[in-house]
């Protein structure tokens, strides 16, 4: 792929892998298009048993991506030196590469080059790296020769062999993670042959030899191996599978609190099917708030690196060391005044946000030059100034499941909505509209939009103050305005099922600045 | 070593029953599951009057706010007995566990808020009776503390949804 630098982020001291492409890629338009998409969705994976992607440049001379330094062995490191991993050792590793898997997933990536030498011990604790950029090599023709295919064999599912292997799907990633657990429990990989093109053969048509491995994982492993995509879970089933196998994953988990709530977290982080068909979109309503935005999103960045060359090999130093469960170690817990998640075994708590809005903390004031702001006057006050739709910082939270969104909404001025995204990840999600004469419920998707449904509603006129609440649940999204249910619309993009709640405000027909305040704000996973 | 033996246990008793004082867990007895454990439930600090420990996660002097979120804090044992987990699980031999909500509660923080730490385990800075700080915590000091998102444990005092007392919680 090309060179990988050890660097430091001058502004924190902390330091980074830096990967740079290599030239003969970098002159091609198709490889540098496929590498920004593919760089923009990994961004988007949360760090959970994940080497955290921090930034990239896919249009600078060399194209590169700087991720999370991971300071510990692989997993093919330590299993050649050490053997085959412990019972203990082994579950962690099961339960830390799903998780990752399941959060990789979850944010529209397919990894697609999961092996032994991807998964590094941080303290102890596993962490899949390079996922994501696979494709972008992939797909260009003249680098893929049967030498250079992405992907250690012996680690590729069946469907990968194909001539067309477009149609590869998450549920690769799932069977690797099937080879990759065999090969951390036994020593040797589930379809181990004397060469690359008898391993796939046996791949394609043998089952798995997993005999080393004990019960149950052995039964999940060979669950993962099936030979049909469609027959294996997906990554977040394989999860749930593993949180609730037996006693050594419970053990496991107790002894490694960190490990559970990165497990819980990426249960958490959205459990859409990557590699489905994405809808088209394209705004099909041109009645509503016109597009020009101004957003105060974060700006990611490492400014400057003092790079200090070392070839990739060289980069991770050894380190066995573990983590002692520490006193956050948690078991489930019975909610109750806060309506956090009921009990049950081992069962995943999403998170909650509670503020009034009349102080700045949890959200925070900020001026555009243009006029436009996000301030508080009692309530939080967002105007729109020169442009038309303002969406303001918040916490950083990301939702999925069912939850509730709560919060009093006041259109200021006339001819003024507000809205409320949520499920927004990137530049996509689904955004409702309260104005003075309807509320719309839109699905956006970087910036191309499409109404879900609308319905005529004058309970916003300027000056009142409602409560709004959107429920979603499953699939469905209920809007209701007071006590009164007024909108109900499927939510089924299968992208959008986790991420931010948003608030903001957009013109509708009003001369001037628009201007809506919202208070009492009640985000809670259910 | 615990030097303040049994103010972790009064802690968690005041926490669990502060806002359900019928579910305050019950004393700590055996290593078997208990079966009928009463469950301890997360304080709704945004509303009413409540004492309970709760984990600070940032302070604003400037504003006069806090992010909080409530939380569970037990000692091992009461915790494996609220939580029917076997006695042979590690955590039930700790001085202290906590459960957290993943609930982010802002508050507005009185102006004659009590802060109040325990000055790094300073016997005369803890109070007896609470097993929470008594020495005053210096504004920017607390917020120079609760900078690490991990946060700090407090236990804090709400009167009608606003912060009034905000003491450090000593840890052995």
């Amino acid at each position: 792929m090309g060179t990988v630098f050890l660097a430091e982020d001058e502004r924190s001291g902390r330091l980074v892998a830096v990967k740079a492409i290599r030239p003969e890629f970098a002159d091609e338009d198709e490889f540098r298009a496929r590498f920004r998409s593919e760089v923009n969705r990994a961004r988007q994976v949360p760090p959970f048993c994940t080497a955290e992607v921090l930034d990239a440049d896919p249009e600078h001379t060399t194209p590169y991506l700087v991720v999370e330094f991971v300071d510990g062995p692989s997993l093919a490191e330590v299993v050649e030196e050490q053997g085959p991993l412990t019972a203990g050792n082994l579950h962690s590793v099961a339960i830390g590469v799903a998780t990752a898997l399941a959060a990789i997933h979850g944010a529209g990536v397919i990894h697609r080059d999961l092996k032994p030498r991807n998964v590094l011990f941080s303290l102890g604790t596993p962490k899949v790296i390079d996922f994501g950029i696979a494709r972008a090599f992939e797909a260009t023709s003249q680098h893929t020769r049967t030498d250079q295919m992405v992907g250690t064999v012996a680690y590729m599912a069946p469907e990968r062999f194909d001539t067309d292997s477009r149609g590869v799907t998450a549920a690769a990633d799932v069977f690797a993670w099937g080879a990759v657990v065999a090969y951390a429990g036994t020593g040797r990989t589930p379809f181990a042959a004397d060469s690359p093109a008898a391993t796939a053969a046996r791949i394609l048509t043998q089952p798995p030899e997993v005999s080393g491995l004990p019960e149950p994982l052995r039964d999940l492993v060979t669950l993962t191996l099936a030979k049909e995509p469609r027959d294996r879970p997906s990554a977040h089933e394989l999860l749930e599978m593993l949180l609730s196998a037996g006693p050594q994953e419970s053990l496991t988990l107790s002894q490694r609190p960190e490990l559970r709530r990165a497990a819980e977290a990426a249960q958490h982080s959205g459990r859409h099917p990557t590699g489905g068909r994405r809808r088209g979109r394209t705004r099909t309503d041109q009645a509503g708030p016109p597009r020009r935005r101004l957003r105060w999103l974060p700006v990611a960045g490492l400014a400057a690196f003092a790079a200090l060359a070392l070839a990739g090999g060289g980069l991770y130093a050894m380190s066995t060391t573990d983590t002692e469960a520490g006193p956050g170690a948690a078991t489930p817990l019975s909610g109750a005044p806060l309506s956090v998640a009921p009990p049950a075994p081992r069962a995943v708590r999403g998170p909650g946000i509670v503020d009034r809005l009349d102080r700045p903390i949890q959200w925070t004031a900020h001026t555009l030059g243009t006029g436009g702001s996000c301030d508080f006057d009692h309530e939080f006050v967002v105007t729109t100034g020169e442009s038309n739709e303002v969406q303001c910082p918040g916490p950083t939270e990301s939702f999925a499941g069912d939850q509730s969104i709560a919060v009093d909404v006041t259109v200021r001025r006339p001819g003024s909505c507000a809205l409320v995204w949520f499920r927004f990840a990137g530049r996509s999600g689904y955004r409702l509209s309260a104005c003075e004469s309807l509320v719309r419920l839109d699905l956006e998707d970087d910036g191309a939009d499409t109404t879900v449904t609308k319905v005529a509603s004058g309970a916003f006129r300027a000056g009142h103050r409602e409560r709004l609440r959107i429920d979603l649940r499953g699939q469905s999204a209920t809007v209701t305005i007071g006590s009164t249910p007024v909108l109900q619309a499927p939510i089924t993009d299968p992208r959008l099922v986790a991420g931010q709640v948003l608030l903001g405000v957009a013109t509708a027909t009003a001369e001037g600045p628009a201007q809506v305040s919202f208070a009492a704000a009640e985000f809670r996973s259910l | 070593m615990n030097r303040f033996p049994g103010l972790v246990a009064a802690l968690a008793l005041l926490t669990a029953g502060c806002s359900a004082p019928e579910e305050a867990p019950s004393p700590p007895a055996t290593s078997a599951p208990v079966s009928a454990a009463p469950t301890p439930t997360f304080t709704d600090v945004s509303r009413g009057d409540t004492e309970s420990v709760v984990k600070l996660l940032k302070y604003d002097r400037q504003a006069l706010a806090v992010v909080v979120e409530p939380t569970v804090f037990l000692d091992g044992t009461a915790f494996c007995a609220a939580f029917r987990i076997p006695g042979t699980d590690r955590r039930c031999e700790r001085d202290w566990v906590t459960e957290d909500s993943k609930i982010k509660v802002t508050l507005p923080v009185g102006t004659r808020a009590k802060l109040l730490t325990v000055r790094g385990g300073d016997p005369e800075c803890i109070d007896e009776r609470t097993g929470a700080g008594s020495c005053p915590w210096a504004p920017a000091e607390l917020a120079r503390q609760t900078a690490p998102a991990d946060g700090v444990l407090i236990r804090l005092t709400t009167e009608d949804g606003t912060a009034t007392r905000i003491a450090e919680v000593y840890l052995p």
